[in-house]
């Protein structure tokens, strides 16, 4: 059975997908959006996560690195992020919390564990369990599997994509997935490769394969200021979703700026500082557009 | 011992212990997790907490904090219910919540390791306030302290 690279296991999950839920974070994306608000999941292998103002200054790091990566100067402690091979060493002693690996590798029957301790509040609130990323589809068979063992489980399960993953892999997951968040952001192909890395063609098929044999697919927008707020792509997604399937369910998550610093603490550079959120008119008139053409709209992640 | 509405006082007089709490300062309230322990969120700590047989205590107290944008709607409220439902299942006995103040926020900025639980929305998404930045806990103190109770 296939391992699985995990970021995070989020309990009380309350905006991705209905009632209360467990977000499970896989590692790993085909993407790597500039406006990205978890850049430890875009990575494949594992990270070191880096917040120097929690350091108290007892030096187990130091005696314990094994890559000389962390040196004492003038009283303080220096890291030296090219000497890091990421062994983690540090993390294990570092009890301040400066230093955290990111990326562990659970097998699906530890994962499933996780996910069963709060079977009662998916009970009572008609939650269930959210694969997200990074791009969970990208560990196909690792998520094959835990949708098989929650399907026999009868627990919910809804699946966020990016869309940009092979679509094979996706038609043999969905038989076994409640609800797909599937992510919508540009509609220009150019755009999309400079600001994203990759072309939206495939991900454009794979949403109208899955919009036309899925039952439940709600398509997000991420809104993003000056980036895909303006009319024209609104207007175009408005288009081509309503042109899947009128009255398809469609969520707009006004960006945010917690990911900001998670940059800084791998070590790279935010590409978007000045980015700010969107007012709650401009959401609300976006909204209002995209419900004329036809479309269920919402504001936020979490649903009914 | 069950320091129910008495645990600043209780804390006052027992020296400092295992758990690296200091001496004289408060214990847990009630049955809540120590300060700064729970990390896992509340549907984690409502698990642990039903573990206890309530029926043999007297009486319970469980307090869990939220800032008021967590709780934002009716799917906030909506959601907040259903947590209460479940630990009542679980044959939870008492169960309370304190939506925190813009002078709670500030007072987990200069004592983190006592507000690890804090969980905040920033916007359409959830996280610990002390993992936040600096600069985006400030944004979420101006908006806390615009909200009336």
């Amino acid at each position: 059975m296939v391992d699985g690279q995990i970021i995070n296991i989020m309990k009380y999950s309350i905006h991705d997908g209905p009632g209360i839920r467990t977000t499970v974070f896989l590692k790993g994306c085909p993407l790597n959006c500039q406006w990205c608000h978890n850049p430890e999941s875009q990575r494949f292998g594992q990270e070191l996560l880096y917040r120097p103002d929690r350091c108290i200054g007892c030096g187990l790091c130091l005696e314990v690195c094994p890559n000389g990566a962390i040196i004492a100067k003038s009283g303080n402690l220096k890291f030296l992020r090219d000497q890091c091979q990421v062994c983690g060493a540090c993390c294990q002693v570092c009890y301040a919390g400066v230093r955290e690996l990111v990326g562990k590798t659970m097998s699906v029957r530890e994962v499933l564990a996780e996910i069963e301790k709060d079977v009662v509040f998916y009970d009572e609130s008609g939650g269930g369990v959210t694969f997200s990323g990074g791009e969970a589809v990208m560990q196909p068979v690792f998520l094959l599997e835990m949708l098989k063992e929650c399907r026999k489980k009868e627990i919910h399960t809804a699946v966020e994509t990016c869309g940009y993953v092979n679509l094979e892999f996706l038609q043999t997951i969905s038989e076994y997935v409640n609800l797909f968040l599937y992510d919508l952001k540009l509609m220009d192909s150019q755009k999309h490769q400079a600001l994203t890395g990759v072309p939206n063609e495939r991900i454009l098929e794979n949403l109208s394969w899955l919009v036309k044999n899925h039952s439940r697919v709600i398509v997000r927008v991420p809104i993003i200021p000056g980036i895909n707020d303006d009319e024209e792509n609104v207007a175009l997604i408005g288009e081509f979703v309503t042109s899947l399937k009128q009255g398809q369910e469609l969520h707009l998550l006004p960006y945010h700026k917690a990911g900001v610093d998670k940059y800084q603490r791998l070590g790279r550079t935010y590409l978007l500082p000045e980015l700010q959120s969107p007012g709650h008119e401009r959401l609300e008139q976006i909204a209002g557009k995209l419900e004329q053409l036809g479309l269920k709209v919402k504001i936020g992640g979490g649903s009914k | 011992m069950l320091p129910t509405t008495c645990h600043v006082y209780f804390g006052s007089v027992i020296g400092a212990t295992a758990d690296g709490r200091r001496a004289w300062e408060p214990l847990s309230e009630g049955i809540s997790p120590v300060q700064g322990s729970d990390r896992l969120g509340p549907t984690a700590v409502i698990k642990s907490s039903s573990k206890l047989d309530h029926a043999r205590t007297g009486g319970t107290l469980l307090n869990l904090k939220f800032t008021p944008q967590v709780l934002e709607g009716d799917e906030g409220l909506e959601k907040l219910v259903q947590l209460v439902r479940s630990y009542f299942k679980l044959s939870g006995h008492h169960i309370q919540f304190n939506v925190v103040s813009a002078k709670t926020l500030r007072a987990a900025q200069g004592e983190p390791e006592k507000y690890r639980d804090l969980i905040v929305r920033v916007a359409g998404y959830s996280d610990y306030f002390c993992d936040l930045s600096e600069a985006l806990q400030e944004e979420i103190i101006t908006r806390t302290e615009h909200v009336a109770f």
